[in-house]
């Protein structure tokens, strides 16, 4: 037997569907006959485009287009040729204990949107088996004179308080209070919860300090092809179509015209990000993120929409678009070959047939073919560009296929496995070319008609330095060489190869191994002690390497953290239930504070250590408590708006004025101690790890799924920030001079 | 240390914007982004056969359809409610198997095709059928660990999150877990 470490054998253990699994999924109803790919995992690398996830219906855009638009932060683009009427208050209904509040709405003379906010469903609403869809959830909206818009939904998947956003036709213009009638809400066992909901809405003209920003159409479109390339990509087109100026940045909105990738050819992807590069007349990358508000029609096989927003005004002008590649998926074709097996093959005989393949310009070769013990496999060589090939027997039934990934020598090998004995004599060989890849680069060059003025507002200065973004991360400072500091970090260590505590200098020198195995580490307030977590607590003494389990915690105990003066270590304890407890250093004093049965997190504790601060899910989300050590006395503070469910890694400042936390798309938000100045400073497109704090300095670490993570030190009130290049791993503990 | 080279989170980009599931156009790329993870966790739960594992997956993309108007979220939040679909019915299904009779033997057990890189195949076919026999054996939960941890790869915090239980109990479990079958797995003559 193997001695290879059993972690490693079962990271090898990696089943993969059959062809006839592919087959069936071809045929399912979200499944265009043209998405056939028995392939699906060969070319996962490629980077690519384009939001038809986001994209939403409008029929005749091109239309619209003629019309006079504005941009409204978080309604999108409207047709300002009417009058823009709005909500003339907010919509409370409650009926047993659910809560429906339309908080906003927008009349435009191309639609109308509902912003409507649930709250206080109770989770057992909810059909047990996932499966199940419950109520439908439609929206409706019903006219003074009885007619009935469709078009929207309330649901929430399984939570108990969400916000959806609803969106109809237009309203006619004399029509100035319409009901939403919603039959039950989305998800829910029907019967289980009120039904028939009817809340009136009254509608006055918008008022005038209402922000719409103007959209400026660019005309004729900005656009141009920049290489020969592929005969294909020549005549693809990266076009700007107009733009709207906001106060903090800019958002562009164009489309990729692929005009001969042609009959029926599709741009695969499914994200606005990563493709599309901006940047400034120096080639520096300017920070971006997709514009989630702007609408579009659904993408069509040469017309594919994107927006994106550009973070800032100051940028050495004029600012280049690029799309880098495109990966397209061809329309189902096929050529058929005859194969005789003969009718007896033996497992390693081989067949060398060099079949050429050409499909839409593309060309593939099939080499040759071998008979396996249990089946076939099929040696291929992909043309240039070609990223996927398909390769089979017409009819067969092989139960197990692997390969598909091309080699070094830029060979593609397929093999099927069969339940019983493998098919032969005359068969059928099919062949088809699945996958290609385009290259660009296309690339479009654009600045403002107007360009802003030199001297930059607070605010843009603000949101430009102040948020950690994707792509400005990369272009920040490394911490100063000589900043004395220490962090604390959980990683995998390459002694031991497990996953335990670093303690280390900013620069990553003095490294110190605090624990092999271990997790949920603390620094003490004088930075000498650190408590870490493995099944029970322990205390590492830095100075001496000493370290001792604390008497008095048991079994499940995690989430330590110190008080400011070092004299408590607040922790969880979850074993029957889960407990926020207290215990001095020295493992004596150990008190139960308070019975938490949802699951919540330690937070941090008031500068003077007399308040104690968790996080717990409440009704209407991620809710931040407070125990009063003195009296033992639990306080509802107020709920951390938008907060990640299941990891909200909420911490308090060390003066106690700030709060830090995590929302449910990865961000990271400030919020003073009295829920209000909630703002963002940063953004972690693949997810953030931890955030802690040293004195008004953040520490935050940003996930990369494809490279070690970012650990980035900010100072959101100056808007300093650095990262820390030589630290890996998970920031659990900062200590900044 | 071998490098590991095939997480899910890989597979594509960002998987934390705000998603949507309702169009067929969105609903099928979420499809083609997710069904390897889905499949391999039916298949981590289940240890097959290939044919019943294709067959949950196959219904867990179904009934994920009919409810997809249901669905607000991210991607990442998209995949944990697939999977629970996915689990759900992987427990049903269970249930149903134990309220009727199986015939021994009925189930044929085919061990599905290996990593594509036959250069990283270095496990042999007769050890991949042990170590299937000693993930079957294991307890659900740590089993599910397991599959999420080396089937999936993925990261002990993002377990925890999915499976909504602290991050301590899912490493600790795992690393428990991992003991036991080295425990079970045969050791070399060589010493």
């Amino acid at each position: 037997m193997s001695t290879k470490p059993i972690e490693e054998q079962l990271d090898h253990l990696q089943p993969s569907p059959s062809l006839r699994f592919y087959r069936r999924m071809a045929r399912a109803a979200w499944t265009p006959a043209a998405i056939v790919r028995r392939r699906a995992y060969t070319a996962v690398s490629l980077t690519i485009i384009f939001a038809a996830a986001l994209l939403v219906s409008i029929p005749a855009v091109a239309e619209a287009m003629q019309r006079l638009f504005g941009f409204i932060p978080g309604v999108g683009l409207v047709d300002r040729s009417t009058p823009i009427r709005v909500l003339a208050e907010p919509v409370v209904v409650t009926r047993s204990g659910i809560t429906l509040t339309v908080t906003e709405a927008l009349l435009s003379a191309d639609k109308t949107v509902v912003v409507i906010n649930i709250k206080g469903v109770p989770l057992d609403a909810y059909p047990s088996n996932e499966g199940d869809p419950g109520c439908p959830g439609a929206a409706r909206l019903r006219l003074p004179y009885g007619t009935l818009l469709d078009g929207g939904y309330i649901g929430g998947g399984n939570w108990s308080f969400f916000q959806n956003r609803l969106e109809f036709g237009p309203l006619p213009a004399g029509v100035d209070e319409t009901t939403l009638i919603v039959g039950c809400i989305g998800g829910t066992i029907p019967g289980k919860l009120p039904e028939n909901w009817e809340i009136s809405m009254n509608f006055l003209p918008a008022p005038p300090e209402m922000t719409v920003n103007p959209v400026i159409e660019i005309s004729p479109s900005l656009g141009q092809t920049e290489q020969a390339g592929t005969p294909a990509s020549s005549q693809s087109l990266l076009t700007l179509e107009k733009y709207v100026e906001l106060d903090d940045g800019y958002i562009l909105i164009g489309a990729f015209h692929t005009l001969n990738l042609s009959n029926g050819l599709t741009v695969i992807g499914s994200d606005q990000t990563g493709a599309l590069k901006v940047t400034d007349a120096n080639g520096q990358a300017i920070a971006t993120e997709p514009a989630y508000d702007v609408q579009f029609p659904i993408s069509t096989t040469d017309y594919f929409p994107w927006a994106v927003k550009i973070k800032g005004k100051q940028f050495a002008w004029p600012l280049t678009i690029t799309l880098q590649e495109a990966m397209v998926r061809l329309p189902e074709q096929q050529i058929k070959f005859a194969f005789d097996a003969g009718s007896n093959p033996q497992a390693g005989q081989e067949w060398a047939l060099n079949k050429d393949v050409d499909m839409n310009g593309y060309h593939a070769r099939l080499i040759s073919i071998r008979r396996q013990a249990d089946g076939y496999s099929f040696m291929l060589q992909p043309g240039s560009q070609v990223v996927s090939v398909g390769a089979w027997f017409e009819g067969d039934s092989a139960i197990g296929s692997g390969g598909g990934g091309t080699d070094s020598q830029g060979y593609q090998e397929l093999s099927y496995t069969y339940a019983n004995t493998p098919p032969a004599g005359k068969l059928t060989l099919v062949l088809s070319i699945q996958m290609v890849l385009v290259s660009g680069p296309w690339s479009v060059t654009w600045q403002p008609d107007v360009l802003p003025s030199a001297a930059p507002s607070l605010q843009a200065t603000l949101n430009s330095v102040c948020v950690v973004t994707e792509d400005n991360r990369t272009r920040l400072a490394p911490v100063p060489a000589k900043l004395p500091g220490k962090v604390l970090l959980y990683q995998k260590l390459e002694e031991s190869g497990t996953w335990g505590v670093v303690f280390a200098n900013l620069d990553g020198s003095q490294r110190q191994v605090v624990a092999n195995l271990g997790n949920w580490p603390a620094l003490s307030p004088d930075g000498t002690r650190v408590v870490y977590s493995y099944d029970v607590l322990y205390l590492a003494d830095l100075q001496s390497g000493q370290v001792t389990a604390l008497p008095g915690t048991n079994g499940n105990d995690y989430n330590p953290l110190w008080s400011p003066d070092g004299k408590w270590i607040a922790f969880i304890n979850s074993v029957n239930g889960t407990h926020i407890s207290l215990i001095a250093p020295e493992g004596t004093q150990l008190r139960r504070l308070f019975d938490d049965s949802n699951h919540g997190a330690l937070a941090g504790w008031s500068p003077d250590g007399a308040q104690l601060y968790f996080t717990a899910p409440g009704l209407d989300g991620q809710t931040l408590y407070a125990i009063d050590l003195a009296t033992g006395e639990v306080k509802t503070l107020f709920v951390l708006e938008d907060a990640s469910l299941k990891a909200p890694n909420a911490t308090v400042s060390p003066d106690g004025t700030w709060i830090a936390y995590r929302d449910r798309a990865m961000n990271v938000y400030l919020m003073r101690m009295d829920g209000t100045d909630r703002h963002l400073v940063a953004s972690g497109s693949d997810g953030i790890s931890t955030i802690v704090w040293s004195g008004d300095w953040l520490g935050i670490g940003l996930l990369n799924f494809n490279a070690e993570d970012t650990l980035v030190l900010l100072q959101p009130q100056t808007c300093q920030a650095f990262i820390l290049p030589e630290l890996h791993g998970n920031l659990e503990g900062l200590r900044l001079p | 240390m071998t490098t590991r080279n095939k997480s899910i989170f890989k597979l594509f980009r960002p998987f934390d914007r705000p998603t949507r599931l309702s169009t067929p156009a969105s609903f099928s790329d979420f499809y083609e982004q997710t069904h390897l993870p889905v499949f391999r966790y039916i298949y981590g739960l289940t240890g097959g056969p290939q044919e019943d594992v294709e067959d949950l997956t196959a219904e867990a993309f179904t009934r994920a359809w009919r409810a997809r108007r249901a669905f607000q979220g991210n991607k990442e939040a998209a995949l944990g409610w697939l999977m629970k679909i996915a689990r759900r019915l992987v427990i049903d299904d269970h249930r149903r198997r134990k309220a009727r009779p199986v015939t021994e033997g009925e189930v044929p057990v085919k061990f599905p095709a290996t990593n594509p890189h036959p250069e990283e195949v270095a496990v042999t076919g007769e050890e991949q059928h042990l170590l299937w026999s000693l993930v079957r054996a294991l307890p659900d939960e740590p089993r599910e660990m397991l599959v999420l941890r080396y089937l999936l790869d993925w990261r002990v915090n993002q377990i925890a999150a999915y499976l909504e239980i602290p991050e301590n109990t899912v490493s600790v479990t795992i690393h428990r877990t991992l003991e036991r079958l080295r425990q079970q797995w045969p050791q070399t003559q060589e010493d």
